[in-house]
């Protein structure tokens, strides 16, 4: 049984795409609880553009709470202390600067979880950084 | 404030003006009103919350790729940068 790591893209793929949510039903799965924001913050914010009508695809609050509950209910929510954070960051030495450290701060919690596989749809943000960990779309 | 054109016809000012900005006139006699063009927001469309095959998920008109996906996640990163 793998353990899969949810970055927030991964989950607002589950939430449009009944392939990827049904990866949710078998194995096991983690994120961490700041995904938890981003995701409430993009589909409750600017949204995520629809094909080709000009438009973006928001929630309203209280239909974004309701799926992220959903979710935890499948998932381990992990987080970081500071004191991991920042021994993380000793390690990455300058190849962690300015607003990487956001993806930063999901390599580690995946590593900390043990995970196998880390699910998104931004690959270039984890790539070299997961360790044994490996990366793949949703 | 006065702006006086200069030989080429052209009035300049930062303040008024920034770089690259885009302005629509409005001529009325000797009135000219300049209208500042900004873009529009996308239309937001407030999707559903619909319960398939045991699962809660997006229901919305249209097609949401991957690739926007990414985008919309890319962009909410960069906003805190």
């Amino acid at each position: 049984m793998k353990k899969y790591y949810w970055d927030s893209s991964a989950m607002i793929n589950a939430a449009v795409s009944d392939a990827v949510a049904k990866r949710l039903d078998a194995d096991t799965h983690v994120a961490r609880a700041h995904n938890l924001s981003e995701f409430f913050a993009i589909m409750t914010g600017r949204g995520v553009e629809i094909r080709g009508l000009g438009a973006r695809a928001v929630w309203s609050p209280k239909d974004a709470s309701e799926w992220l509950r959903e979710f935890a209910s499948k998932a381990t929510i992990v987080e970081l202390t500071a004191g991991e954070l920042l021994d993380g960051l000793d390690k990455a030495s300058s190849k962690v600067l300015g607003a990487r450290v956001y993806d930063y701060g999901h390599v580690l919690a995946a590593v900390k979880a043990g995970a196998d596989v880390v699910l998104t749809r931004n690959p270039s943000d984890f790539m070299g950084f997961t360790g044994t960990a490996v990366i793949e779309h949703p | 404030m006065t702006l006086t054109a200069d030989s080429r016809g052209r009035i300049a000012s930062l303040e008024l003006f920034p770089p690259g900005a885009s302005f629509e006139p409005e001529v009325d006699g000797t009135r000219i009103i300049l209208k500042r063009l900004v873009p529009e927001e996308p239309k937001r469309v407030l999707g559903k919350l619909v319960r398939r095959n045991g699962r809660l998920m997006l229901d919305v008109e249209g097609e949401i790729t991957a690739e926007a996906i990414a985008k919309a996640v890319r962009e909410e990163r960069d906003s805190r940068a």
